[in-house]
């Protein structure tokens, strides 16, 4: 029988990885783009008068948009490359230690190493931010970390099923 | 992945146009908002501050209340005093740890040039540089100057200089990539905050 990992590459796995996690950075920026929007021109319309309101809302959202743009291209820079590691060490546990792919085992280790993974990053984030990446400064975690962290989490759960029914279908095929 | 390659295709296009947006149109607005060429062009107390190669904007809006009653809540700017009457929600997103006041602190009020003027907790900061209360504050050539229009009404102009964008490269792209929008919606915040207290205060 040939091995299943023959036919998936590391760089288009890495790539998979990396477009996956992209993905789930930009649903969360997606996410607080409308939190935003919708909570400063709320504000703005108790503030101004009806007159004045509607050019200021849409330069506000705008200027916000372009904003949430920068900063999750930022993000996706750091987070993508622990989605392209996480996809090739999945790989590889996967055809250490569950030769016959069973969905629980590939699970675990999805979530394993995205939690590995997601703690790395926050050992740099805590680094670089200092005491702003403690429950001192809650608001900045929840932000910055606790909250895209949880999507990717849950972006690294989906994959490995995703993964685990890709390796059952080829590895069918090519037992036949 | 065909529909996560879409997805991810559609957010950059909106991103894209965003960015389009603000540069066609939305930038020339931000600069000049709500101001007249002749308030455009002219001069400040606290230009004698600007440095060259930075980015000046000015901004106006109209308060229903006069000067005397607008000017306490613009000298108790600052974290270390009553937030910056902006979006203080949004500023903790960065650690600032903002608390706007709703009333006039007393114990702020005696502000003098030399005074220093917190951006948020622990972060940046500047000096006040030159005040006459009910006319003008200016923080390091950052100047609020107030005019009144009638006996019930004021007119509350901002003039802001960014920092030497030509410093380095990537103070540059830091300044056009993110500081310039975000100091829009964070200082037109504050100028719609300061006369949203101010009028409320008045009709108290």
């Amino acid at each position: 029988m040939k091995s299943p990992a023959n036919n998936i590459s590391d760089g288009r796995l890495a790539a998979k990885g990396a477009i996956l996690t992209t993905a789930a950075i930009f649903i969360y920026s997606l996410i607080v783009l409308l939190y935003v929007v919708l909570r400063t021109s709320f504000e703005i319309a108790n503030k101004l008068p009806v007159g004045e309101r509607s050019s200021i809302i849409f330069a506000n959202a705008v200027a916000l948009t372009y904003t949430i743009a920068v900063f999750s291209l930022l993000m996706v820079l750091v987070f993508s490359i622990t989605g392209a590691i996480g996809a090739l060490v999945i790989k590889r546990l996967v055809f250490r230690f569950n030769p016959q792919f069973n969905v629980r085992k590939t699970l675990l280790f999805s979530g394993m190493v995205g939690l590995v993974l997601l703690v790395l990053v926050y050992v740099v984030l805590r680094l670089l931010l200092q005491k702003w990446m403690t429950l001192q400064y809650p608001e900045t975690l929840l932000f910055w970390f606790v909250f895209p962290a949880t999507i990717c989490f849950i972006f690294y759960l989906i994959s490995g099923m995703a993964f685990n029914r890709f390796l059952l279908t080829h590895y069918r095929v090519l037992e036949k | 992945m065909s529909r996560i390659k879409k997805f991810i295709t559609y957010v950059l296009l909106l991103y894209a146009v965003a960015v389009l947006l603000y540069w066609g149109g939305v930038r020339p607005f931000f600069f000049h908002w709500q101001t007249t060429r002749s308030e455009q062009q002219m001069r400040f107390p606290g230009d004698d501050f600007i440095l060259p190669n930075t980015v000046v904007s000015t901004r106006a809006i109209n308060i229903n209340a006069p000067p005397e009653t607008v000017f306490p809540w613009i000298a108790q700017t600052g974290q270390n005093r009553g937030g910056f009457n902006s979006y203080a929600w949004l500023e903790n997103l960065f650690g600032a740890n903002m608390v706007n006041a709703d009333s006039i602190h007393q114990e702020w009020q005696n502000v003098r040039p030399g005074d220093t003027v917190y951006y948020g907790e622990n972060q940046g900061y500047d000096i006040v540089s030159m005040i006459k209360p009910d006319h003008y504050y200016s923080i390091n050539g950052w100047t609020f100057y107030l005019e009144p229009i009638d006996t019930t009404q004021s007119r509350l102009l901002i003039r802001y200089a960014s920092m030497e964008i030509k410093q380095s490269v990537f103070t540059t792209i830091f300044y056009y990539a993110l500081f310039e929008q975000l100091h829009y919606i964070m200082e037109t915040g504050m100028m719609m905050g300061i006369k949203h207290r101010a009028e409320k205060h008045t009709t108290q």
